[in-house]
């Protein structure tokens, strides 16, 4: 497939949490709000793409039987460096995700696709497919937090609207509407 | 044990850790102080909120007094008369998880209060303590005056616990921040 193919699949076709179902965890925690949505979005994308590159150029070095605690390892060294680098240049984003930023390391996305792709294939391909399934993960978290506060809060990024209908922000709710989504 | 299959996975995994530890030791330089004078910033904030007017502050050595559990520590405004005092007191959290808050004396009367940490309220209702609503009603108040401030109303032991850890701050005060 041509490189753009590599990185538009990632936005619909095979969306990581409404096609492949991963990363749901994180769609939940973090959907309450648009903006926090982003944010994680945004540094999620940040570590997939550091992660699938590492990774792939380490795929033929790396034995097979040691090879998920070496994705653990870098996948964690990445997701603690943004955490730092949040911590002292984006504060506050590092205070809205909170614990949500430390679960980037477990979030399926970022070690399923070092399976399923960065493992096989070449560092320009895997760090395409990290970005394309960064920005299919941004898109899902955008419709999802654009549902629940837009409906749930009554506000848009932060700002009051008009009382809106007040669904229930609880996660049977949002259940209910990343199935209706997923559909 | 050949090389491939027993050696080689290790040497790999230890590699790729020291050199993952070396990337954060690296980012860690970098980010740290920025980290540090950012957390100082938001404290020196926060004080100004608990003692409005106030902009800087030393500390004061309060030493080992009998509330040395609830009052942690005491700042003294540089340019005034005021002092605040970093109070951790127990509300509906228990002692284990206390509500944190700065609490700002100015000539015997409260000039604010900051809230920072209801972690151990319950979410939506004990947490209401820290706005605005409950907080400026004390005040101008003084140490005789904390007793009738209204409490949020469903959130007792919340509020009951501010109270405390306002009175608390009280007796620091007078006991050992004036005698200074």
């Amino acid at each position: 497939m041509t490189k753009i193919q590599n990185f538009l699949k990632g936005l619909i076709k095979e969306n990581p949490v409404l096609v492949l179902i991963l990363g749901t965890c994180p769609t939940l925690a973090t959907t309450t709000q648009i903006l926090n949505a982003l944010g994680m979005g945004v540094a999620a994308t940040v570590v997939l793409l550091c992660s699938n590159m590492a990774i792939s150029a380490l795929r033929n070095v790396i034995p097979d039987k040691v090879r998920i605690p070496c994705y653990i390892v870098l996948i964690a060294g990445f997701v603690t460096a943004v955490e730092l680098l949040l911590h002292a240049f984006v504060p506050s984003l590092y205070d809205s995700l909170g614990i949500y930023l430390a679960l980037i390391v477990v979030n399926c996305i970022i070690l399923g696709r070092a399976e399923m792709y960065a493992s096989k294939n070449g560092v320009i391909d895997s760090a395409i497919d990290g970005l394309g399934m960064g920005c299919g993960f941004i898109l899902a978290l955008f419709a999802m937090s654009f549902i629940r506060e837009v409906f749930g809060a009554g506000s848009f990024c932060g700002v009051e609207q008009e009382k809106g209908l007040r669904l229930r922000r609880l996660s049977v709710g949002c259940h209910l509407r990343e199935t209706l989504l997923h559909g | 044990m050949s090389f491939k299959n027993t050696v080689k996975p290790i040497l790999v995994l230890t590699l790729i850790c020291l050199a993952v530890a070396l990337l954060l030791a690296v980012v860690n330089y970098v980010a740290s102080p920025v980290i540090a004078e950012a957390t100082e910033e938001a404290e020196r904030k926060a004080r100004s909120e608990a003692l409005p007017g106030a902009t800087d502050f030393t500390e004061v050595d309060i030493g080992y007094h009998e509330l040395h559990e609830t009052v942690i520590a005491c700042y003294k405004d540089n340019s005034g008369t005021g002092y605040v005092f970093l109070v951790k007191c127990a509300g509906y959290g228990g002692k284990s998880n206390p509500i944190t808050m700065l609490v700002g004396i100015r000539d015997g009367k409260i000039a604010g209060i900051k809230i920072t940490d209801v972690s151990g309220e319950t979410a939506g209702i004990g947490d209401k303590v820290k706005k605005k609503d409950f907080t400026s009603r004390f005040t101008e108040i003084d140490r005789n005056g904390v007793e009738n401030v209204v409490n949020v109303s469903g959130a007792t032991y919340s509020s009951t616990g501010v109270k405390q850890g306002v009175r608390d701050a009280f007796t620091v005060y007078w006991d050992v921040a004036v005698q200074e």
